[in-house]
């Protein structure tokens, strides 16, 4: 307990500061101000801890979190100051698992309630729902004991003709053992997204059981002669890699293969890139040339741009030409679970719902086995292996949300409440690096799981223009990947800046408003209920009219209010005409008219399902 | 007439539609006739800033549109010498020399004469004094500028001290740029500080005058809650020193009594011109990657200049607010910067301008009647292009960002915003044009054509935002400066890009959410 010490603000231009107290305690860091308000610092979530020179006022201490929350305090002596920095760089290094949070944190809940939750996301019951097992795929036990793939989970699904040999020999024939799986089943198209690992061919090897396992996934998909095999690895790295004797498929040799490669950069770049991101962000007095030339030398926008676009490649292979589609990189764990997600959310509506993206996670990143312990470094271990991966995806889907604001079930503060416990090592979900080491660690005895403490709190996080009418089931969405549309997330990186932020959040009122109808119309025919009952037959005309007023209103103003309307000025001879442009006044206003009778025919007639709103 | 005319569109990959060109005597008509809906793009000859012919392709001759509200336009004709008589007849049509033949002369709404007239009404300036309590003690509305003695690019009724004197009006008058003495724009009713413009004094290197320096006194001790005002120079130093060599400048501290100058650094309008040029070129880029774009903007430096305004306008709301002193703005001629940033400061002060009618009264009160060339800025007639400049258009998106800041505190959208800057190149109402009110009645102006606002306030039910929580709700904004909070205003400058927009329109979704709240409350208590 260290008192007297100064928290300054990153940004604010005077040179204000809180004074307050400062508690270490097992888990947190604690700053209680003179105001009595806290400050909570997860141990965990802190990066780093740096000493910056002696000033007047004392021995700062500056302490970035992974959460990218950055605090600045002063402390007076140099004593406690040097106290804290050592007892801060012990807490935040975790040498074993079982220092890790997760194994201390006991929300009260019994023991029954702790399996239930585990049980929350059955990604048994997920395949089911994708239509897998199905004449062409089936669940193979081959990987039940681990003896396969260490990295994979124990249950997968391959095709009916891929027999054991096959999965044996072509598991043989890729790196670490991560032989090619069904991710993603698409039961309209009957199209699939595999992933696997680079194969091992480096100049010439093959392998005859892994084509065979390429041409057995090309065939479960009737729809469709070819597959595609997508590289999400730079051309030149993939190169690199033959010279290790690893690499990337020959057309020559696999049949009906069209080979693509996307050119998303390797873990290494991204993380040097986000730290050139977090330097620009974090710098005081940024001129706006700085900051937009910062944020081009960071590449940050431009790799979350290339994930986008990897996955819109694979989103039009499946959902346009109906081929299947095998994806990989170099160990298959990460770009390929950042493309293979954002695919099936681009693909499959029930992504977007909160439950549906806590399965999205369950099943292409923590069962694939995305090494969380080691991107997230949760142990003290290499910090080559520390990378955004995640964050990226997350990033990425929220780049979504901005261009498909009703097409999400969850808003901004679900994306960041995740992004916070993947760090947080609080919950058991995202802790070890694969299944098989989670199980050895008793996860599901000793720790909690995160998904029932979000769907408790479900009410924050829920977007209030979500319109599910808008996406029915497997409704494509096709986001525009123009450099235009792709902005900063304020909110992830400066998330704790307060005083950065749109000074109002229209997040509250929207809710309200939507929560006030909905209360409303119950109102309404709670009303007309009573009415109906009390007055009988007698009445019965006036009742009719109500409900006249009340009723059709929800389903047109699913559409528009202006579609309806009639045009002034413009002579109208067809019935269906549009006007766009710059001509007077009234024609910007018949402009949205067009917008909409466009918008409405186009969602029935579309082929695939295919939603296009033009506005 | 122009048959099988090809429209292309900038980023669709799509095979382009075929249709039909009409040339009317407004409007440039393309008339698809491919598609199974039949589909028109009307192009006011007036919004067209420049017609290109391209070399010839395989398809054809291709024309080039750039519209003045960013509107790109890229048609492939068949035949050349088609191709060549619309190109001839568009810059004709697009550059008329005399203010009679601008639209706003034969645009006809079938509308009586008296409801014209009531829509000239609607906007009363003296309306808008009264309600910052002006006349009182300290201000008057004087009519010594009634024949435009004074000055002629200012309205007859402007709002001095009641301290000065016609004596000290006029002597004033003659020691600065083009007569444009020190006036009110703002006064904030709280603390009786008041925001005040007025040219650059004509103080080459060491000229003072005792009037205009009496005229400072006078404006500053109509405030007694401050023993000193601030005088803002607008321009960057350097601009501001190299004009004392032509015998104009900027106050020299040790002449005036208690003023603080200050310079701000807003650059003039060939920068801006310049700026939003290569601006424009980023946003025409067919597939930029990522860098290209982040440098594009980087290197136009649009943004930074309306950090540069936006940043003016916070430090004279806070002189006003927390210091409560005043604040007398100028540039060189008080008619582009000092337009900006006097808006922007009552902006933020005030909640009545982020209201349809208070936003309606501060364009016209700081930027139609105190002489903002409307005309010459936005290029209504054929003249010097060295006088076009997008002042205007970077005041809205000052506004448009302090929506993003602020997103409950304005009663309008952004289609507000767009619709009046639309008009502000269409030429189709008569508030914009000319360059300042006694231009506007040697026009006849307001006999002869229509104002835009009564239009505009009839689409209040589309123009509104859902999410405005009411006149009393806000008072003062203090918008954060900081180069994140900037960003590239897509809904402008990419407008007529269909594919680029955010695919759901959450703008629409909650003006019906309000629009169904309301008709189910009216339901609800009829029920009741």
């Amino acid at each position: 307990q260290v008192e007297q010490v100064k928290l300054l603000d990153r940004f604010s231009t005077s040179n204000k500061s809180l004074t307050g107290t400062l508690y270490l305690t097992a888990t947190h860091l604690l700053f209680i101000d003179s105001s009595q308000r806290e400050t909570w610092i997860l141990h965990h979530h802190i990066a780093a801890v740096e000493k910056l020179p002696l000033t007047t006022s004392g021995c700062p201490l500056v302490i970035q979190c992974k959460n990218f929350r950055i605090v600045h305090f002063v402390v007076p002596r140099e004593r406690d100051c040097h106290d804290i920095y050592n007892s801060l760089l012990q807490l935040s290094r975790t040498a074993k698992y079982e220092e890790l949070y997760a194994f201390s944190y006991n929300p009260k809940q019994n023991e029954s309630e702790q399996f239930k939750g585990w049980q929350l996301i059955d990604l048994a019951e997920e395949y089911k729902r994708m239509g897998v097992p199905n004449a062409n795929w089936q669940l193979s036990d081959a990987n039940r004991d681990y003896k396969i793939c260490e990295t994979y989970p124990r249950e997968l699904y391959v095709p009916r003709t891929a027999s054991k040999p096959i999965i044996v020999g072509s598991s043989k024939f890729r790196s670490k053992g991560r032989f090619p799986v069904l991710s993603y089943y698409h039961k309209n198209k009957e199209a699939a997204i595999c992933r696997c690992s680079q194969p091992l061919s480096g100049f010439s090897a093959r392998c005859l059981e892994d084509e065979h396992m390429l041409q057995a996934i090309s065939k479960a998909n009737p729809s469709n002669r070819y597959m595609y095999v997508m590289d999400t690895r730079p051309k030149l790295n993939a190169m690199a890699n033959r010279a290790a004797g690893k690499g990337y498929e020959n057309e020559d040799n696999y049949s009906n293969i069209r080979f693509q490669f996307v050119g998303i950069e390797n873990i290494h770049v991204m993380r040097s890139s986000l730290q050139k991101l977090l330097e620009v962000s974090g710098t005081k007095g940024l001129s706006v040339n700085d900051f937009l030339s910062g944020l081009e030398n960071s590449g940050w926008l431009r790799h979350i741009k290339a994930v986008l676009d990897a996955a819109v490649f694979l989103v039009k292979a499946i959902a346009v030409e109906s081929a299947s589609v095998l994806v990989h990189c170099s160990d298959g764990w990460d770009r390929t679970s950042q493309v293979c997600s954002l695919g099936a959310l681009l693909l499959d509506s029930y992504y977007r719902t909160i439950k549906g993206f806590m399965v999205l996670i369950e099943k292409d990143w923590i069962s694939f086995g995305h090494k969380f312990s080691d991107r997230c470094c949760q142990l003290d271990g290499d910090p080559k292996e520390i990378s955004p991966v995640f964050t990226q995806f997350l990033e990425s889907v929220w780049n979504l949300t901005e261009q498909f604001p009703q097409a999400f079930e969850f808003n901004e503060a679900f994306l960041l409440q995740i992004h916070e416990h993947v760090h947080s090592c609080q919950f058991g979900n995202f802790l070890g690096n694969c299944q098989k080491e989670r199980e050895e660690l008793k996860l599901k005895e000793k720790t909690y799981s995160l998904w029932p403490f979000l769907l408790d709190e479900q009410k924050i996080y829920r977007n209030p223009l979500y319109n599910p009418d808008f996406c029915p089931e497997l409704t494509v969405l096709e986001p525009n990947t123009v450099s235009f549309n792709f902005k900063f997330w304020r909110n992830m990186y400066h998330q704790f800046d307060r005083s950065m932020h749109p000074r109002q959040s229209v997040f509250n009122l929207v809710m309200n408003m939507s929560e006030q109808n909905k209360q409303l119309e119950e109102d309404i025919k709670e009303l007309e209920a009573k009415i109906k009952r009390r007055n009988g037959q007698s009445d019965a005309v006036i009742v009719k009219e109500h409900q006249q007023s009340a009723h059709p209103v929800p389903t047109a103003l699913k559409t528009s209010p202006c579609f309806k309307k009639e045009q002034p000025l413009i002579p109208v001879n067809e019935a269906v005409r549009t006007i766009e442009g710059s001509n007077a006044a009234d024609n910007r206003y018949s402009e949205f008219v067009e917008e909409f009778s466009k918008a409405e025919p186009a969602i029935v007639s579309l082929e695939y399902g295919v939603a296009r709103m033009t506005c | 007439q122009v048959e099988n005319v090809k429209l292309l569109d900038r980023y669709a990959n799509r095979k382009t539609a075929n249709g039909t060109l009409y040339l009317t005597a407004t409007h440039l008509i393309y008339v698809d006739a491919s598609a199974e809906v039949r589909k028109e793009t009307w192009i006011l000859h007036h919004h067209i800033a420049t017609v290109e012919k391209l070399p010839l392709t395989t398809a054809g001759y291709p024309l080039l549109i750039h519209c003045k509200n960013f509107h790109v336009a890229h048609f492939v004709i068949g035949q050349e010498r088609d191709c060549h008589e619309v190109y001839t007849s568009l810059l004709k049509l697009s550059q008329p020399v005399k203010p009679e033949e601008l639209y706003a002369f034969s645009y006809n709404p079938k509308m009586s004469k008296e409801n014209r007239e009531i829509g000239w009404k609607l906007i009363d300036l003296k309306v808008d004094y009264q309600r910052m309590g002006i006349p009182n003690d300290c201000w008057e509305i004087t009519d010594v500028n009634k024949d435009y003695e004074v000055c002629n690019t200012y309205p007859p009724e402007i709002v001095v001290p009641r301290a000065a004197n016609k004596a000290v009006v006029i002597g004033s008058s003659r020691f600065r740029s083009r007569g444009r003495i020190p006036v009110l724009s703002y006064l904030y009713k709280e603390n009786n500080a008041a925001i005040c413009r007025c040219s650059q004094p004509l103080s080459g290197f060491s000229a003072r005058c005792l009037e205009d320096e009496q005229m400072l006194q006078a404006i500053r001790e109509a405030n007694p809650g401050s023993p000193f005002m601030y005088v803002v120079d607008t321009r960057p130093k350097l601009n501001a020193m190299a004009n004392r060599a032509a015998g104009k400048g900027y106050e020299n501290e040790d002449n005036y009594d208690n003023i603080r100058f200050k310079f701000i650094g807003i650059e003039n309008i060939h920068v801006m011109r310049n700026s939003l040029q290569k601006l424009l070129e980023v946003c025409e880029m067919k597939s930029p990657s990522m860098s290209d774009f982040l440098t594009g903007l980087e290197n136009s430096g649009w943004l930074r200049h309306i950090k540069a305004v936006m940043d003016a306008g916070v430090f004279l709301a806070k002189a006003v607010k927390d210091e409560k002193a005043s604040v007398l703005v100028h540039c060189s001629d008080g008619w582009d910067r000092t337009a900006q940033v006097c808006s922007l400061a009552s902006l933020l002060l005030d909640p009545f301008y982020r209201t349809f009618k208070g936003f309606m009264v501060l364009i016209e009160k700081e930027w139609i009647a105190m002489g903002h060339k409307f005309s010459h800025r936005c290029g209504h007639l054929c003249g010097d292009p060295k006088e076009v400049s997008p002042v205007f258009t970077q005041f809205v998106e000052c506004v448009w960002q302090l929506m993003q800041q602020f997103p409950c505190t304005f009663e309008f959208n952004e289609r507000f915003l767009l619709e009046i800057h639309d008009h502000v190149y269409s030429c189709q109402f008569g508030n914009f044009l000319g360059t300042c009110h006694k231009e506007r009645e040697d026009l006849k102006i307001f006999e002869k054509t229509h104002s835009l606002w009564p239009f505009l306030l009839q689409k209040k039910q589309e123009l509104r935002n859902p999410l405005y929580k009411g006149f009393t709700a806000y008072k003062e904004l203090q918008p954060n400066t900081l180069p994140f909070s900037f960003q590239f205003w897509c809904g402008m400058y990419n407008r007529f890009d269909k594919g680029m927009h955010p695919k759901q329109c959450v703008l629409d979704h909650l003006l019906n959410c309000v629009s169904q709240k309301v008709k189910l409350e009216d339901d609800a208590s009829e029920l009741e």
